[in-house]
């Protein structure tokens, strides 16, 4: 029963009467309106005490109306859906069927078992696990943490918990020119300035409605009533396409370059989104929070900013107590808070004076009475069961503090300000400390013009710049009380006394005494907390407020779920996946795929029930006896056209470029600028001015952007123009003794036989009388072999007439794991294995291939003594001495074989070892120390992990047809 | 077997329903080049030559079957819709690289799809400039595709083939979330 609603439709803006909602809290079933937050539902329906608090086990109440909040934190659930712990009642929309539970407390709210708690205030003080817990030693790990884990922290996770909406929340993307944060007064009229501008404005209010303060203030604007105004307003923003309205979106981080990140919840059947919003200039129309006075038991339930008693009369028609003592310090907002009351019905019993002291609050689970000094030392008891309180207004910078970092404090107000207004960021009315209407609606004007008139729109320059208006601050209570019951932080437990202790203590800095009394570390984040908060602080050491300076403001502004930082699940989407163009048909062939960077690589090709050893094996042999195919199409491809691009390529490559013939085929290395290997590959010479080169999958990207760099910028003197075809091209390597059979029997427009095509020569033509194709005689595999680059479109088909061919020849396809056995028999390096970023030409055995009579880039550093020395790691080959044993992958070399607990004298690793089916035996490449000259040397490879040693000898790199006999067919 | 070789596109067609809304997702087989010149003069001549307009860079133009998308002033994309349009002669052809089965072309249909396209594009394609040029290279979330439209209901798109079917996948459970 909804005993505190107020039945007058004159309150009421922000609910909906004709759609009553039933809500659960903690077991009891209520009612509220649809637009009620559940701290107005429970508002509605008497409820007070909605929980306890987390050191001492306080009973609390709803202190306020919106994400200040720091002491209505509840655990919401939906029908059907997990529960959230730790959500602040006055953020919480109502919706039917919702399920409310207080925290902290057993075995109920009122009687809470951990009560007794607050007993002990005196020795619980700030700081106190610092000083105990300390005896005896083994007591931490056996007792003290056990028990402070179950009386720690409020609210629990549920880690089985469902959350379909955690599953979809979207990332989007915003862009505008003028960002305006809040639609309060300030924000709408900064907005419609904007947007009769032709500006791009993207408007957003962190509350459900649009109107701010001005929802319930009541104010006029000029003749008309405020919630006319706003709703005029509104609705002359939404028919301009030009504006983007966002309600129920806070933004919770500002970033560098006009970045704003915001949330936005929606309704119950839509996903939540994090928006990622870009603008030219920011208005921070946030308006500003309201302060709470500091006395003794200031937290009982019932006492209530006074703002945000007026929010809840107005818009939610909830009169949140029949009895009210009113405290609050500036005249104005004094009279209209007793106004207020009395329209609602509530009777105010008394006014706080200034020269008055507020000394206890009575009552346990809700307040009852008032005791105040008066200056004449009589001491009155006023009975209430509301209190107003005010301690002032303190601006919203802490988006403005994000990028500009530490605020300056005003020394009237006592409050931070933010800086000079010279953007990108703009603060407008109240979160710039103007708190009159008309000076707020002129300031949203003229600010609004201040951005426009940095983006170069022209504006209006006749508005002028309202004065800031002082907002006068009550004194707030410094003398020490008894009892260390005057709260400054409600959320942790944080008194007065905690604080002048900390500075008895010697924590002066305000970031300190913020981190060892934990105030302002709570999900309100000190906003209702930290001024206050500076202020006792201030006083205990003798200084100045305004010489405090305030905490560091880091986003979030107010907490985010985790689900809108991660986004939506999206499962195999989360990074893009990368085909081959031979996809569909390598699938058709049973192929077992795997990820290899972005790429979705052919692994291998199982048969029936083979393993992948088995499969390996087979795919391995069959290549050495007859033939196979494997899909090569991820290789970096690029055309260099142009007079200059012999000289383009003889720079780039270690490796001689010079009178190629056309036709010909080269292997290539690239070193970088410090003479280390950086990718090897194949230059294929296909006219008098024209090249194709090939780069390794893993540095593709790499390559490609080195080489359009080198040619746009340092070398921009030659006549030469670069294309990456790497997509356009699918590349087959047909390998094996039987592959140029094969290859014969398609219809190329050109002779394949040995004569004709020989190795490392590059055939251009067609195929089937108009599909162009080239084909490279090269080997990665040891085998007479040839890579034919075909367009991609016709890749699928290629296969197909292949599979069709090959059947004849025992073709067999193979995948990744059989190229790597194939290569490492024949000893070629690969990128990531043997070039790791630290060896050179030298090291891998390949000296012949860097050219001495040219320049080339990494020629100088590659000739630095260091780099030569034969003390260096250097590529050998190493074999078991006894053939049966295995090679432990990722093994060390060492002199001695394994000893647990001896330093090993490591010389060397492995950079690939693997069971060669060809030789049937284990081999392995290794980098070891002064390699090239210790041929025959018997050394260990020792895996510490497995404690494995295996004595192998050491030989040169290739296992397989040393004399190349095979490579020629 | 085959007696020839067939070139295939990747998708056929995709269909994607909305709720509320149908969006269709149509691979279309174009044939595409990338031309490279080291001065933005000849560029412009040839861009000129071709279509008789002048096109800048950050600029599209069509003309009889040719669609040219430029985006720095030395490069160029010409996108033909059948092979052998008369005015992109062999002569303009020599001057540029063949690309064709390296990109492919999406038409996105559906109503309001620019806005939703840009509620994922890492680029403004609402600002001034990109608006009135109705062209623009960027990224959706992780993939890069270069984007042009005539109007707020049908974009094409040019994706790099390899991350084809993977874009389409996405895209699609990105409206299907929304």
């Amino acid at each position: 029963m909804q005993t505190n609603r107020i039945s007058s439709l004159e309150f009421g803006n922000a609910i909906d009467r004709s759609k009553p909602l039933e809500f659960i809290f903690d077991g009891r079933k209520l009612t509220g309106f649809a637009g009620d937050t559940v701290a107005s539902a429970l508002l509605a329906n008497n409820i007070h005490l909605v929980g306890r608090s987390i050191k001492l086990h306080r009973p609390r109440g709803i202190l306020s109306s919106g994400i200040e909040e720091p002491s209505a934190i509840v655990e919401c659930a939906m029908p059907g859906d997990g529960p959230v712990p730790n959500l602040k009642a006055t953020e919480v929309l109502l919706s039917e069927g919702l399920v409310v539970k207080s925290q902290n407390n057993w075995p109920s709210r009122k009687f809470d078992a951990f009560g007794v708690l607050s007993c002990g205030s005196r020795l619980l003080t700030t700081g106190f696990y610092y000083k105990t817990f300390l005896w005896p030693s083994w007591g931490w790990h056996r007792i003290y943490e056990k028990v402070i884990r179950i009386f720690a922290g409020i609210g629990r996770v549920q880690i089985n918990g469902s959350g379909t909406f955690a599953e979809t929340a979207d990332k989007r993307h915003k862009y505008c020119q003028v960002l305006i944060i809040g639609s309060g007064p300030a924000g709408l009229s900064a907005a419609l300035s904007c947007s009769r501008n032709g500006i791009r404005v993207v408007l957003v209010e962190q509350e459900p409605v649009f109107g701010g303060s001005l929802l319930w203030r009541k104010g006029f604007v000029g003749e008309v009533a405020g919630n006319q105004w706003i709703s005029q307003t509104v609705e002359e923003l939404k028919q301009n396409p030009n504006v983007d309205l966002f309600s129920h979106t806070m933004v919770f981080g500002h970033y560098d370059h006009g970045l704003a990140l915001a949330y936005q919840k929606r309704s119950i059947n839509d996903s939540d989104i994090l928006w990622k919003i870009r603008a030219d200039r920011i208005l921070l129309a946030s308006g500003s929070i309201e302060r709470p006075l500091t006395f003794p038991n200031n937290d009982r339930p019932g006492i209530m900013l006074a703002g945000a008693v007026r929010k809840y009369i107005n818009c939610y028609a909830v009169k949140p107590g029949t009895k009210a003592f009113v405290a609050i310090a500036d005249e104005t907002e004094r009279d209209a808070a007793i106004a207020n009351c009395g329209a609602a019905g509530i009777e105010v019993v008394e006014c706080l004076k200034p020269d008055q002291e507020i000394v206890n609050v009575h009552g346990r689970h809700r307040v009852k009475a008032v005791s105040v000094n008066k200056s004449n030392g009589e001491k009155v008891r006023y009975t209430c069961d509301l209190m107003c309180v005010s301690g002032g207004w303190t601006p919203t910078v802490h988006l403005a503090a994000h990028i500009q970092g530490k605020l300056s404090v005003d020394k009237n107000m006592q409050v931070p300000i933010p800086p000079n207004q010279n953007g990108p960021l703009f603060s407008v009315g109240a979160s710039r400390g103007i708190f009159d209407l008309n000076s707020i609606l002129k300031d949203g004007q003229y600010q609004a013009h201040q951005a426009m008139s940095q983006i170069e729109v022209t504006a209006d320059f006749t508005v002028s710049q309202p004065a800031t208006v002082e907002s006068a601050s009550f004194p707030v209570s410094i003398k020490p009380v008894a009892g260390h019951n005057a709260f400054v932080d409600f959320q942790n437990d944080v008194t007065q006394a905690d604080l002048t202790q900390a500075v008895a203590e010697g924590y002066h800095d305000i970031e300190l005494v913020k981190r060892y009394t934990a105030t302002g570390m709570g999900t309100d984040q000190g906003k209702t907390s930290w001024v206050n908060a500076s202020q006792r602080i201030a006083a205990a050491i003798g200084e100045q407020p305004e010489a405090m300076g305030h905490t560091t403001f880091r986003p979030p502004y107010s907490p985010v779920p985790f689900s809108a930082i991660a986004g939506a699940r999206i499962g195999d989407f989360m990074k893009p996946i990368r085909r081959t163009p031979l996809h569909k048909a390598l699938k058709k062939l049973n192929c077992v795929f795997q990820t290899s960077g972005d790429w979705l690589y052919s692994r291998y090709f199982p048969q029936e029930d083979e393993t992948l050893e088995q499969a390996v094996n087979r795919e391995v042999r069959a290549v050495r006896s007859s033939v196979g195919f494997v899909d090569m199409s991820t290789l970096g491809k690029f055309e260099i056209k142009g007079p200059d691009a012999e000289t383009f390529l003889s720079r780039l490559y270690c490796s001689n470029v010079a009178a190629m013939p056309i036709g010909k085929v080269r292997y290539g290395l690239m070193l970088r600028e410090d003479g280390i290997l950086f990718d090897d590959g194949t230059i294929a010479r296909m006219g008098d001015h024209h090249y194709v080169v090939t780069a390794t999958t893993a540095n593709s990207e790499a390559v490609w952007r080195w080489m359009t760099r080198l040619a746009q910028t340092q070398w921009s003197e030659l006549n030469v123009t670069l294309a990456n075809v790497s997509e356009h091209w699918a590349t087959i390597a047909i390998a094996g003794p039987r592959s140029r059979d094969v290859l014969s029997k398609f219809n190329f427009d050109f002779e394949t036989d040995r004569r004709e095509f020989p190795f490392a020569s590059i055939r251009v033509g067609v195929v089937d009388t108009d599909v162009p194709c080239r084909i490279y005689s090269i080997s990665y595999s040891g085998e007479l072999s040839f890579e034919v680059n075909i367009p991609a479109g016709y890749a699928n088909s290629f296969i197909d007439q292949l599979v069709d061919i090959g059947q004849n020849y025992g073709l067999t396809p193979y995948g990744l794991e059989a190229l790597d056995v194939l290569r490492i028999e024949k000893g070629h390096i690969s990128v990531g294995r043997e070039i790791d970023g630290r060896t050179t030409p030298y090291d891998l055995g390949l000296e012949k291939m860097v050219s001495v009579n040219k320049d080339f880039i990494g020629r100088s550093l590659l000739n630095r003594s260091g780099l030569k020395s034969t003390e260096r790691m250097q590529l050998v080959g190493l074999t078991a001495t006894n053939q049966h044993s295995t090679i432990s992958t990722g093994g060390v070399l060492a002199s001695q074989q394994y000893s647990k607990g001896t330093r090993q004298d490591v010389i060397g690793h492995l950079t690939a070892s693997i069971y060669s089916p060809t030789l049937n035996m284990w081999i392995a490449l290794g980098l070891l120390r002064n390699g090239h000259h210790r041929y025959d040397d018997t050394i260990w490879v020792v895996s510490p992990i497995t404690g494995q040693s295996t004595e192998v000898r050491v030989r040169s790199t290739n296992f397989y047809d040393e004399a190349g006999e095979q490579l020629n067919g | 077997m085959a007696d020839y070789l067939v070139r295939e596109t990747v998708f056929d067609f995709i269909e994607c329903e909305m709720i509320g809304h149908g969006i269709s997702i149509i691979e279309c087989p174009v044939f595409v080049y990338e031309g490279q010149f080291r001065s933005k003069n000849e560029l412009d001549h040839t861009c000129h030559s071709i279509t008789h307009l002048d096109i800048q860079p950050g600029q599209m133009a069509a003309s009889n079957g040719i669609q040219l998308l430029r985006f720095s002033p030395f490069s160029v994309y010409v996108v033909l819709e059948q092979q052998q349009p008369a005015k992109f002669s062999s002569e303009h052809r020599k001057k540029f690289f063949d690309i064709s089965h390296g990109k492919c072309m999406l038409t996105i249909q559906g109503e309001s799809i620019l806005e939703i396209i840009g509620d994922y594009c890492s680029t403004d394609i609402f600002c001034n400039r990109i608006s009135q040029n109705r062209v623009v290279k960027t990224r959706i979330i992780d993939y890069e595709l270069v984007i042009w439209w005539h109007s707020n209901d049908k974009v094409n798109a040019l994706v790099d083939r390899s991350y084809l079917q993977s874009f389409v996948e996405f895209f699609r459970s990105l409206l299907l979330r929304r």
